[in-house]
């Protein structure tokens, strides 16, 4: 059975092996051979690292890189900890649960579009809803939120956060729910209060979920050197 | 620790039909002495388990009152009210060595490290685990796992151990090892201990007091072999013992007492119904009696076990002398045995008198 295991697995594995190589692991090792070819030119091939030398002088590629290792380095663990709260404070209700899941989901399905012309609208510098708190709330002048790239990176991050929360509570959420409600009894016999069930209960079980969140939030966001530097 | 309920009831709401209350609990009342082991016994959904954690704080009241001593705790937290649990399942924290785990109250008690440590090597010696403290849950077997929910329960030294099916998730053979294992340790202590199971042999064999409930009432609390030789109810008399009592419909009639043609004893008094329990090694052969067939005979060392179904169709339990020879398929004519025969009120269930 053993012996001819891996022969009776093959059929079953060609059709996905077959699309995963033509359209994924192809392209990523040629891309990776053609960065060391002198010149774009599938036809003729001269290795060489122009192209990375070209690459670490242009300044706007060094600071895409920049940015987004910040723009990651801070969205990611500042919107987990966002997250967990509210996954903390989410399991704790027992009424309205679903409702409040839902809302905290919606920005996840919503369309892009809708959702920058939204943020563009809140940030906007005259007339956005965050320079009108700021204003009238707290008494700080207006920021020129996008206008200036000063604050550009704030303002990104700030909508990576919450563009990022979402999927982040409904897993975190998902995985609370599913520790054993009989550990949390436990803690209440052994004596332990809110803020040691949380960091010495929840955390440590939930710690596969949050390794996942956060690998998964890497990615997603250090993905998006991409987008920064078209 | 004296434990007192007054009066405890515990309704929840029906999840199908929220409109309706099931009553988990209902109107219990009764005292748990001093440093004693009582088990808490009943059949599934008894409301033992429920009343356990009522005990511990884990389940609300909706009605009634909780006293430790004279200390009023109904209010209490669980964290205030200094008890140990073991859950059924054991409930110990996978992320944490043994050692952690029986750590886990102390730290929380803001104990120091050396006293910590004292107490958790004190702990391990007294449920003999000394040589695990450093395992995690999943690689010890169930009857360790047992042990260092014990140990844990009892780390912060608790006023009270409360203990839920302990033993149901083991085999036979560890079940009775830690039977033992449970006795020993609570004597060794003297700990007020509660215990709950669901097999009566268990709490016949394991404790000092055993309280009988039934569909979320108090039925009878008392020593094992007086609950066993005094059932003060129809379902005490037939969920204590094994097999259990045998119960027939019989009457009051014409100044004696009756089970069909069998007149069992003389009488005085009203006629009318009764029910009648006879356990299964008070019945006998006899040349007058109850006529019927033996449908199995089962030898049991000792003792020959036989299933008898009589005339009027009831089948019964009889335990006899393995000299008295029984052959199966065979019919025969049993009595009862004097002094050996309960009644019960065939309304109320409540025992009358043993004749």
């Amino acid at each position: 059975m053993q012996k001819y295991g891996f022969r009776k697995a093959l059929p079953f594995l060609l059709p996905a092996t077959l699309v995963l190589g033509i359209f994924t692991f192809y392209p990523l090792v040629d891309a990776l051979i053609q960065s060391f070819n002198r010149l774009p030119n599938p036809d003729h091939y001269e290795l060489s690292l122009k192209t990375y030398q070209w690459l670490l002088h242009d300044a706007s590629f060094i600071s895409s890189v920049k940015n987004t290792l910040l723009f990651t380095a801070v969205t990611v663990p500042v919107s987990i900890a966002i997250s967990l709260l509210i996954s903390a404070l989410l399991t704790s209700v027992t009424r309205l649960r679903v409702f409040f899941q839902t809302v905290y989901f919606l920005p996840y399905v919503t369309s892009a579009v809708a959702v920058a012309f939204t943020w563009g609208y809140l940030f906007n510098a005259d007339y956005g809803l965050i320079n009108m708190i700021l204003n009238h709330v707290f008494g700080i002048a207006s920021i020129p939120w996008i206008k200036d790239p000063q604050y550009a990176m704030s303002a990104v991050i700030i909508f990576g956060i919450w563009r990022s929360l979402a999927f982040n509570i409904l897993i975190l959420t998902t995985g609370m729910l599913s520790i054993d409600p009989q550990y949390y009894k436990a803690a209440k016999i052994d004596g332990a209060d809110t803020a040691t069930t949380f960091f010495k209960i929840t955390l440590p079980l939930l710690s596969p979920i949050l390794s996942y969140v956060f690998t998964i939030g890497l990615i997603k966001l250090l993905k998006s050197l991409r987008k920064s530097t078209h | 620790m004296r434990i007192k309920l007054e009066n405890v009831t515990v309704k929840f709401k029906d999840r199908k039909n929220p409109k309706n209350e099931v009553v988990a609990v209902n109107h219990v009342n009764l005292e748990i002495p001093e440093g004693k082991l009582v088990c808490l016994l009943g059949p599934s959904g008894c409301g033992k388990s429920t009343t356990l954690f009522a005990i511990a704080g884990l389940q609300e009241l909706s009605e009634g009152k909780i006293f430790f001593g004279d200390d009023d705790v109904t209010n209490q937290d669980t964290q205030e009210r200094g008890i140990g649990l073991v859950f059924q399942n054991y409930a110990l924290y996978p992320h944490m060595t043994v050692a952690g785990n029986i750590a886990f109250p102390l730290k929380n008690a803001k104990w120091s490290k050396q006293a910590i440590q004292e107490r958790v090597d004190e702990v391990a010696k007294i449920v003999q685990i000394g040589e695990l403290l450093d395992r995690k849950p999943a690689q010890l077997s169930g009857g360790q796992q047992q042990r260092v929910a014990i140990a844990r329960a009892l780390a912060k030294n608790p006023k009270i151990l409360l203990l839920d099916e302990p033993l149901s998730n083991l085999d036979a053979k560890l079940r009775h090892s830690t039977r033992e294992e449970i006795k020993r340790i609570q004597k060794a202590t003297g700990i007020t201990t509660i215990f709950v199971t669901h097999d009566q042999e268990e709490a016949m064999t394991i404790s000092d007091e055993i309280v009988i409930m039934e569909a979320g009432s108090f039925r009878q609390q008392g020593q094992p072999q007086d609950v066993y030789e005094k059932p003060s109810n129809v379902f005490v008399a037939g969920f204590i013992g094994s097999p259990t009592m045998n119960l027939f419909e019989g009457r009051f009639e014409n100044n004696g007492i009756w089970v069909d043609h069998y007149r069992i004893a003389s009488h005085s008094g009203q006629d009318g119904k009764v029910t009648v329990g006879v356990r299964a090694e008070s019945i006998r052969l006899a040349e007058n009696g109850l006529k019927g067939h033996v449908t199995s005979v089962e030898l049991l060392g000792r003792e020959r076990m036989c299933r008898v179904e009589l005339e009027n169709g009831v089948a019964i339990a009889m335990v006899t002398s393995i000299d008295t020879i029984i052959e199966d398929e065979s019919d025969i004519v049993v009595d009862f045995a004097p002094g050996k025969v309960y009644l019960f009120d065939s309304e109320t269930g409540l025992a009358l008198t043993r004749i």
